[in-house]
């Protein structure tokens, strides 16, 4: 009897050494790679190149590896960077080039694209405007990392910008392809949003697109038409006016067209009526060519608006100004 | 020796039945996209906005004689125009769908995706009606 009761207690031991080490083999394999940003520029002008550097390191714990670096930057999409990016790697096992990941390569945690994935798992960090994408690049070799070695690596990129006065945060996020974005064990990925980046010309009369700080009244997509669909969002937690208390809120707009007319949708109604998405925040989403009445064969150069009350009363405008904000239309 | 003289018999059976091969032509359906169509979902590249756009009306017909009709249309679309004609590249396996407005000589063409959702075939359609940097889906059910 004691014989069994001491087997058992044996027993128990080794299960709890089991769960001990599966454990520590867990927290083991967690924070097995690293992502810092080394430099990147502060203040860029508009069609010049932004220069960035971030260092990567990562660690074979398991077994030996062979396989690519994927190295993703969250930017504006009219910098159209899949096109506009060189990506170089300096590492302890190779150097050489990144390159987009071709079409038809998954994420193989999720089996979606990269660019998808990573907008699934990171967003737009803290950046206030939804329009960026991710781009993804992985090294154009697989590299060699011996089980039990840790490789450091460091990633030089340059982005040819648009020609938009913008500031944002760029975003970085790297992983390895066998390993994808993969939650099962957490550290095969990482991510990292930087400092505010101004791309911004000498030229004064031209809007700055401000992803960096919330805004009143801004709007998306950065590049449409007409026959886009337009977010306008209504920031109430901004506003200085007693229009954030209201329980509606309205658009009042005012397009102006390329032949040099001038369309306005200035009615409180169904149509002009925000929707709340948020604590004081309202949107309207629209389509201009039909919002505006707009003739076949006639384009929009830019909208003008503002928010109002039921009444009209109460109307704000541009930084809690009597200016209307402003929207241009431009499609890159 | 009973074990064995039932064990061989048995393993000799197993043997000639894993030999037998049995072929199934399996053929793809033909996706059939003649239907009065609804939006389910919107999305701007890649971001769903389904719940603050007026889509609820929106309808499209596409008829077996491939004509078209839209109805209810508060959001852009391929076409704008109320009918017109429509053709699909393959019935089988269609990639891409075309619309031809009546009163136009252009036709309009998004790609498209036909998967089973909840025991319903639903439409896929992927196309930038504005500005090119703009992807949209819209993701259509079979209104009843």
């Amino acid at each position: 009897m004691q014989a069994t009761s001491k087997n058992k207690g044996s027993i128990r031991r080794k299960i709890y050494l089991l769960l001990f080490i599966a454990f520590a083999g867990l927290i083991i394999t967690a924070c097995v790679s690293t992502l810092t940003i080394v430099s990147q520029d502060a203040l860029v002008t508009p069609g010049d190149s932004a220069h960035m550097v971030i260092a990567l390191q990562w660690s074979e714990i398991n077994y030996d590896r062979n396989d690519r670096q994927v190295v993703g930057i969250c930017v504006p999409k009219s910098w159209n960077a899949a096109l506009n990016t060189t990506m170089t790697y300096t590492s302890d096992v190779g150097n050489g080039k990144l390159v987009v990941i071709p079409d038809g390569i998954t994420e193989p945690s999720t089996g979606l694209s990269y660019p998808t994935a990573m907008m699934n798992k990171f967003g737009i960090g803290p950046n206030y405007i939804n329009d960026m994408e991710w781009v993804v690049f992985w090294t154009d070799n697989k590299l060699f990392a011996a089980n039990q070695t840790t490789v450091n690596g460091t990633i030089y990129i340059s982005i040819k910008t648009g020609e938009d006065y913008l500031s944002f945060k760029p975003g970085y996020a790297m992983c390895e392809d066998e390993d994808g974005l993969s939650d099962e064990n957490s550290g095969y990925y990482q991510s990292q949003f930087g400092t505010c980046m101004e791309v911004i010309g000498n030229d004064l009369t031209v809007d700055v697109q401000d992803f960096c700080n919330p805004q009143i009244g801004p709007a998306e997509p950065s590049s449409s038409t007409l026959n886009d669909i337009i977010t306008i969002k209504y920031n109430g937690n901004l506003d200085t006016s007693a229009l954030k208390n209201q329980a509606n809120i309205y658009f009042c707009a005012k397009a102006f067209t390329t032949t040099g007319d001038s369309i306005e949708v200035c009615q409180p109604s169904a149509q002009t009526q925000l929707t709340p998405f948020d604590i004081k925040q309202w949107r309207i989403d629209f389509w201009p060519k039909k919002f505006f009445n707009v003739p076949d064969g006639i384009e929009l150069k830019q909208l003008q608006y503002y928010f109002t009350d039921q009444t009209g009363a109460l109307k704000t405008g541009y930084g809690n100004t009597d200016a209307p904000f402003k929207y241009t239309f431009k499609c890159k | 020796m009973l074990a064995r003289k039932i064990f061989f018999p048995v393993i000799m059976i197993m043997a000639a039945a894993s030999c037998s091969t049995k072929k199934e032509m399996m053929a793809e359906p033909v996706k059939d996209l003649n239907a009065t169509w609804h939006i389910q979902n919107v999305t701007r590249n890649t971001v769903d906005i389904t719940q603050y756009i007026d889509a609820a009306d929106f309808r499209l017909t596409l008829s077996p004689d491939n004509t078209y009709t839209l109805e209810g249309n508060n959001i852009p679309f391929l076409v704008n125009n109320a009918a017109g004609t429509w053709s699909s590249d393959d019935p089988q396996y269609p990639y891409n769908i075309t619309l031809k407005p009546a009163d136009s000589t252009s036709s309009f063409s998004g790609s498209i995706a036909t998967p089973v959702s909840k025991g319903q075939r639903t439409l896929s359609i992927t196309f930038s009606p504005g500005c090119h940097s703009n992807t949209y889906i819209y993701t259509f059910e079979k209104s009843n």
